[in-house]
C-alpha cells in the first residue's frame, strides 16, 4: 500500500540502469519479435483504411474542382475558341481579362466589384458581432424565450429566398431602399443571422462554464471574464462563423439582382448576368468566367488566411483531458 | 485570513428543489473544514453559495463579520480550486497563475512584484519548469497545483476547495493530499473543502461537517465523528468498511442486560442497555474493529467485551488484517427498517451481513463455527425512528474536538516556525 512498485529481485535491479525505460534492445529479443507481426498487420490494415479514405477523398476533390477548372480554363479562351468544344484552349489568351479590367466591361465589373465588397464586408461584421452576443446569452443564460428566439432563426433561413423577394421590392421601394447598399445588408443579415448563431451557440457551449466562474472568481467583472478568457476561447469559432457569413453574402445572386437596377448597388453576381459580348451574336461566356475566377479568389485568400484560426480545438486541456 | 460564518443558510432552486435547509457553521480563522456527504447532499452547493456563483436564498453569510450574501464573487476575495481545475487554456501556466493578480486593481502590484509572487507560488508548488507551458500539456497532478497556484498566489481570505482531487489516480491523490494539508497548514488560510472522500475527509479536516439532503447532521473533529457519531447517518457513513448496524431488543437475563440479535446474544454494560429501555427494538452500532478472533484477544482487553459464537460465510485476507463476513436472515420487520437506512446511506441495499476485522494472524476459516469477541463499551446503540443516537457521550466527544483544534494551532505554529527558520 504504502510502496507503489513491488521492490525488483536483485538482480533485475543491477541490470536495469536508472532512467532507461525496460525496452532497451537487448532485453528479450524474442519478444520483441513476436510482437513485430502483428503490429505489421495492424498496419497494414490501417494502411488499407487510409487508401480507401484518399481515393473518397480524390473522387469528391475531382467532382468538385473540375467545374472550376473548366470555368479557368474558359476564362483564357480567345472568343473564337469558345464554342469548340475543347476542355483547353488551343491559345492561352488573356484577353477576357483585359475585358473585365480595362476593356468594355471594366466600369460594370469594377463597380460591382467594389459594392460586392462593401456590402459582405458590412454585412459580415454586423453579422458576427450580433450573433456572438446572441449566442452567448443562448448558450449562457436560461431567459424565458430562448427556444423561441433559436426557432424562429432558424425558420428565417428556412424560407426560400425567392419568395422574399417580391415583397421585398415593393418595400424597398416604397422606403427608398431599393438600389441602397442598406437594401442589401439587411436581406443578407437575415440570411447570415440564424446560421451564425447556430454555429456560434454550439461553439460558446463548448467552453467550459467553469472558466467563466474561475476568472470571476479570480476577481473578474463579468465583462471582463468575457472578454480575457470567453473571446479569446471562442475565436476560432468566430473566425469560422464569420467565413460562412462572408461567403453566404459574397455568393448571393437573387438579391443582388432583384434589389438592384444600376452599379450604385449592383454585386457582382448580378454583375455577371449585364456582361454583353462584343457583338450581340457572341455571346459572354469568356468575360463571365473571367469575372467568376477574380470573385473566387477573394474565398481563396480569406480562408488560406485564417486556416490557422479555424483549427478549433483550442479547448483542450481547460479540464481534464 | 478569515472566519467565515454561516447563519441560517437556505437554498431552494427556481423549480422548488430545496438544497440547503438552515444550514449553520462557523469557520474559525485558519481551520481545515471538510464538507461531507453522499451525492446530492447540497455540499458543493453550499461551497459554491460562500463563493457567490450561486445566491443565497435565506439566512446571512458573514465572511470576518462582514455580511456578503450580495456581494459578487470578485467581491469576496476568496480562491476557488475547481473539480476540474478550470485552467485558461490559452494562457501560459505563468500567466493562469498571475491571471488575479493581473486584474487586481492594487497598485501596489508592479509587474515586477507580479512575477515575484508567481514564482514564489511555482517554488511552492514546484512549477518552476512548466511556468511556459500550456496546460493541455501538462498531466493531471501538475494542472492541480497550476490549479493550487492560482488560489494562493493571491493571499485570498479562505481557500475553497470543490473535490480537487477527485480526477486523479489513487498514488496522485494521496501526495496531492498530504500536499495540501501541509500547504493550508503553512499557510494558516481558513479553508473549506468539498469532497465524497471521507480518506480526504478525516485526514485533512479540522472538523468535518457531515450534510444529508442539505441538512446539516453534525459538525466535529473526524475523531468525534468516528467515535462519539450524533446519529445513524454519521455513524454509517464515516468509517470503512461501515459500521454495522444489527436490530436488537434489550432483555434483562439473570440480572445482565442481554441485546438478543439475530446472530446470537450478547451481554452489555447496563449503562448502555439502560439508555434503550422502553424501545422494542433499537440498532445497534458495532464498528468492524470491534470484533476479534477470541483466541487472540489480549488479557486485560477480555473483560470490557463478551464472546459469541458465529460461522463467518466469507473471508478477505488483505495482508495486515482480513475482512470476515457473518450473513444472517433478519426478520421482516427489521428488514424494511434496513432498507429504509439504506436509502439514507446512498447504498442500494444494506445486505443483512456484519463486516468483522479480524487480526492478520487469526486462523479462522470461513463455514467452520469460530468464536469470536466482540468490544462491548464501544458499541453505540440507535433510535430506529429517529436515528439519534442514544448512548452517545457529548462531552467526550467535546472533548475530542477541542484537542483537536488546540493540535491544529500548534501545528500552524510549529509549520511557520519552520518556515521562518527556513528563511533565516
Amino acid at each position: 500500500m504504502s510502496t507503489g512498485n513491488p521492490v525488483p529481485a536483485p538482480q533485475e535491479a543491477v541490470t536495469t540502469r536508472p532512467g532507461t525505460d525496460d525496452r532497451h534492445p537487448e532485453a528479450g529479443g524474442s519478444v520483441g519479435r513476436r510482437d513485430v507481426a502483428p503490429e505489421t498487420a495492424r498496419r497494414g490494415k490501417r494502411g488499407q483504411g487510409t487508401l480507401l479514405w484518399w481515393i473518397l477523398a480524390l473522387v469528391i476533390g475531382v467532382w468538385c474542382l473540375f467545374p472550376l477548372f473548366s470555368i479557368f480554363a474558359t476564362s483564357f479562351k480567345a472568343p473564337s475558341d469558345l464554342a469548340n468544344g475543347a476542355l483547353l484552349p488551343t491559345t492561352w489568351s488573356t484577353e477576357n481579362y483585359r475585358e473585365i479590367f480595362v476593356g468594355d466591361s471594366r466600369e460594370l465589373f469594377l463597380t460591382a466589384l467594389r459594392n460586392s465588397i462593401g456590402i459582405t464586408v458590412i454585412a459580415t461584421l454586423i453579422a458576427v458581432v450580433l450573433a456572438t452576443l446572441a449566442a452567448y446569452a443562448i448558450a449562457r443564460l436560461d431567459f424565458p424565450g430562448k427556444k423561441l428566439v433559436l426557432t424562429v432563426s432558424l425558420m428565417v433561413s428556412m424560407f426560400p429566398v425567392i419568395s422574399l423577394v417580391t415583397p421585398l421590392f415593393n418595400m424597398w421601394r416604397v422606403l427608398g431602399l431599393y438600389d441602397t447598399w442598406l437594401g442589401l445588408i439587411i436581406p443578407y443579415l437575415s440570411l447570415t443571422l440564424p446560421i451564425s448563431i447556430w454555429t456560434l451557440a454550439a461553439f460558446f457551449k463548448q467552453i467550459p462554464w467553469e472558466l467563466d466562474q474561475a476568472a470571476q472568481v479570480d476577481g473578474a467583472t463579468p465583462l471582463q471574464a468575457f472578454r480575457k478568457v470567453i473571446v479569446p476561447l471562442a475565436a476560432p469559432g468566430v473566425f469560422t462563423t464569420a467565413i460562412i457569413a462572408f461567403f453566404i453574402a459574397w455568393n448571393d445572386f437573387v438579391f443582388g439582382i432583384s434589389l438592384t437596377s444600376t452599379e450604385t448597388a449592383r454585386t457582382v453576381p448580378a454583375a455577371l448576368a449585364f456582361f454583353t459580348g462584343a457583338s450581340q451574336f457572341e455571346s459572354p461566356t469568356g468575360a463571365i468566367s473571367a469575372a467568376a475566377i477574380i470573385v473566387t479568389i477573394p474565398i481563396v485568400i480569406l480562408v488560406l488566411l485564417f486556416q490557422r484560426q479555424i483549427v478549433a480545438g483550442l479547448t483542450n486541456g481547460a479540464v481534464k483531458g | 485570513m478569515a472566519s467565515i460564518t454561516l447563519n441560517h443558510i437556505e437554498k431552494v432552486y427556481d423549480d422548488g428543489y430545496h438544497a440547503i435547509r438552515d444550514v449553520n457553521l462557523d469557520i474559525e480563522d485558519g481551520e481545515f473544514v471538510i464538507l461531507v456527504g453522499p451525492s446530492g447532499s447540497g455540499k458543493s452547493t453550499l461551497l459554491r453559495m460562500i463563493v457567490g456563483l450561486e445566491d443565497i436564498s435565506d439566512g446571512e453569510l458573514l465572511i470576518d463579520g462582514r455580511r456578503v450574501n450580495e456581494a459578487a464573487p470578485k467581491d469576496r476575495n476568496l480562491a476557488m480550486v475547481f473539480q476540474n481545475y478550470a485552467l485558461y487554456p490559452h494562457l501560459s501556466v505563468y500567466e493562469n497563475i498571475a491571471f488575479p493578480l493581473r486584474l487586481s486593481k492594487d497598485s501596489s502590484l508592479t509587474e515586477e512584484v507580479i512575477d515575484r509572487k508567481v514564482r514564489d507560488a511555482a517554488r511552492v508548488l514546484e512549477l518552476q519548469d512548466h511556468l511556459e507551458r500550456k496546460p493541455g500539456n501538462l498531466s493531471g497532478g501538475q494542472r492541480q497545483r497550476v490549479a493550487m497556484g492560482r488560489a494562493i498566489v493571491r493571499e485570498a481570505d479562505a481557500f475553497l476547495f470543490d473535490e480537487p482531487l477527485s480526477n486523479l489516480d489513487a498514488k496522485l491523490r494521496g501526495q496531492m493530499r498530504a500536499e495540501i494539508s501541509q500547504l493550508q497548514r503553512r499557510l494558516a488560510t481558513t479553508s473549506v473543502y468539498v469532497t465524497h472522500d471521507q480518506t480526504e475527509a478525516m485526514t485533512l479536516g479540522d472538523r468535518v461537517a457531515v450534510l444529508k439532503k442539505g441538512v446539516l447532521q453534525q459538525v466535529a473533529s473526524p475523531r468525534e465523528l468516528y467515535e462519539q457519531p450524533l446519529n445513524l447517518f454519521v455513524a454509517g457513513f464515516i468509517g470503512s468498511p461501515s459500521m454495522n448496524f444489527l436490530p436488537v431488543s434489550v432483555r434483562q437475563q439473570g440480572g445482565q442486560y442481554v441485546l438478543s440479535y439475530p446472530i446470537g446474544d450478547i451481554p452489555v454494560p447496563a449503562e448502555k442497555a439502560r439508555k434503550a429501555e422502553g424501545r422494542d427494538i433499537v440498532f445497534m452500532g458495532l464498528r468492524p474493529e470491534f470484533f476479534q478472533d477470541a483466541e487472540l484477544v489480549e488479557d486485560h482487553k477480555r473483560p470490557n467485551g463478551s464472546e459469541f459464537e458465529a460461522t463467518l460465510t466469507h473471508l478477505e485476507w488483505l495482508g495486515h488484517e482480513q475482512y470476515g463476513y457473518i450473513e444472517f436472515e433478519p426478520d421482516p420487520k427489521v428488514a424494511e427498517l434496513l432498507s429504509a437506512l439504506a436509502k439514507d446511506l446512498d447504498a442500494d441495499e444494506l445486505r443483512p451481513v456484519v463486516v468483522t476485522t479480524l487480526s492478520a494472524e487469526s486462523t479462522a476459516r470461513p463455514g467452520v463455527p469460530t468464536r469470536l469477541w466482540v468490544d462491548t463499551t464501544r458499541i453505540h446503540l440507535f433510535d430506529p425512528e429517529t436515528g439519534e443516537n442514544l448512548t452517545r457521550d457529548a462531552e467526550a466527544g467535546a472533548e475530542l474536538t477541542r484537542r483537536t483544534a488546540e493540535a491544529r494551532r500548534r501545528q500552524i505554529e510549529a509549520a511557520q516556525a519552520r518556515d521562518a527558520a527556513s528563511r533565516a
